[in-house]
């Protein structure tokens, strides 16, 4: 992470597009020595390659060629490392450097043992909403409606709200945060 | 206590949910994730500081790695994207819905919650988005402007949802819009 910090300011100051060019080199060169990598990258990569592509005509545009390629190779060199970061580091293992960075403003007073707690509820209640949604545009689709409704969006809400009194009177129940 | 973090953390699962939903498609065809329409939400119904953290905590576990992005997208490599103004923004669009939510109170629970989503999900979110790419992407004002323009309309929808279903959620359960408390 601070590998990444550091290279994007690096190449906010890198204009040779040269150097640039073997920056990239290298970071594909990363992807390639880990297995299946490649293919993750590539779709990963796929949004941004469009928005680097509208970019570049904008530049064209204005005949600001050289800038323009700059610019996008700035983009995908930094996308391209971030990604990276991430297809090779296991969930477990951020959430504990994200409770590490975040342990100093303990000292501030903030409870940053109710961060950890949020995480751990958060992902649990994800698939669970999800699936709530399925159970709704069902019952919606057997009365005649049609797909995914933005009416649904209200009594999932609803029902969102009332299970999360529910965990929170469960979580007094059992002593409550600190 | 707990009920403020457990709002707090279910309204980031809804965020994430809400982006995960197929686009809904509306009058015209204009096609529109509600990840956005989430961001407002938190904003009109949690208040400005837990609406906040709300999207805070959703956007940690997108920097975490989990694909909750609307296109189940997320890792580190979408804070680098020229666009990631927009994810910068939501925090604070959060909060500026919020703050406008709390500080009116003699409005209907629908109207008011429309205009403080134009306030915060459209005015805050754009001055936000708008330089940050202007300055990602190294163009100026009216290029920046000409690329967004696509999202205003549906954004304009989506505050008129935000309204309709905090307006809703208010009559059905009012103890939970946290900002009218």
């Amino acid at each position: 992470m601070g590998t990444l910090a550091i290279t994007s300011i690096v190449l906010f100051w890198m204009d040779s597009w040269v150097l640039l060019c073997l920056v990239l080199v290298g970071v594909f060169a990363l992807y390639a020595s880990v297995d299946g990598a490649v293919s993750k990258g590539i779709w990963l990569m796929k949004p941004i390659l469009w928005i680097v592509g509208i970019i570049w005509i904008f530049h064209a545009f204005r005949a600001e060629y050289l800038a323009g390629s700059i610019v996008c190779l700035r983009l995908l060199i930094l996308v391209g490392l971030a990604n990276f970061m991430t297809l090779t580091s296991r969930l477990s293992d951020m959430i504990d450097m994200f409770l590490w960075l975040v342990s100093p403003m303990e000292r501030l007073g903030i409870r940053t043992a109710a961060i950890g707690l949020a995480l751990g509820i958060v992902m649990r209640f994800t698939p669970v909403l999800i699936e709530r949604t399925g159970q709704l545009t069902q019952s919606w689709c057997a009365r005649g409606g049609k797909g995914t409704s933005w009416r649904l969006i209200l009594p999932l809400f609803i029902t969102v709200v009332d299970d999360a009194d529910r965990v929170a009177e469960a979580l007094r129940a059992r002593g409550g945060v600190k | 206590m707990e009920r403020n973090v457990v709002y707090i953390a279910v309204f980031a699962a809804l965020i994430a949910v809400l982006g995960l939903l197929p686009k809904f498609t509306l009058i015209s065809g204009i096609p529109i994730t509600a990840q956005s329409l989430g961001i407002m939400l938190c904003g009109t119904i949690l208040g400005a500081k837990r609406g906040a953290l709300a999207v805070l905590l959703f956007l940690a576990l997108v920097a975490l790695g989990l694909p909750l992005l609307a296109g189940g997208r997320g890792g580190l490599g979408v804070f680098t994207t020229p666009w990631a103004g927009f994810l910068f923004g939501f925090p604070i669009a959060a909060f500026m819905t919020g703050f406008a939510m709390e500080r009116t109170h003699n409005l209907n629970t629908g109207v008011l919650a429309m205009i403080a989503s134009i306030i915060g999900g459209i005015v805050a979110l754009y001055a936000i988005a708008i330089p940050y790419y202007m300055v990602g992407a190294n163009v100026p004002f009216w290029d920046a402007m000409l690329t967004m323009s696509p999202f205003m309309p549906g954004d304009l929808i989506k505050t008129v949802l935000a309204g309709v279903i905090t307006g809703g959620l208010y009559r059905a359960r009012p103890l939970a819009v946290l900002s009218r408390l």
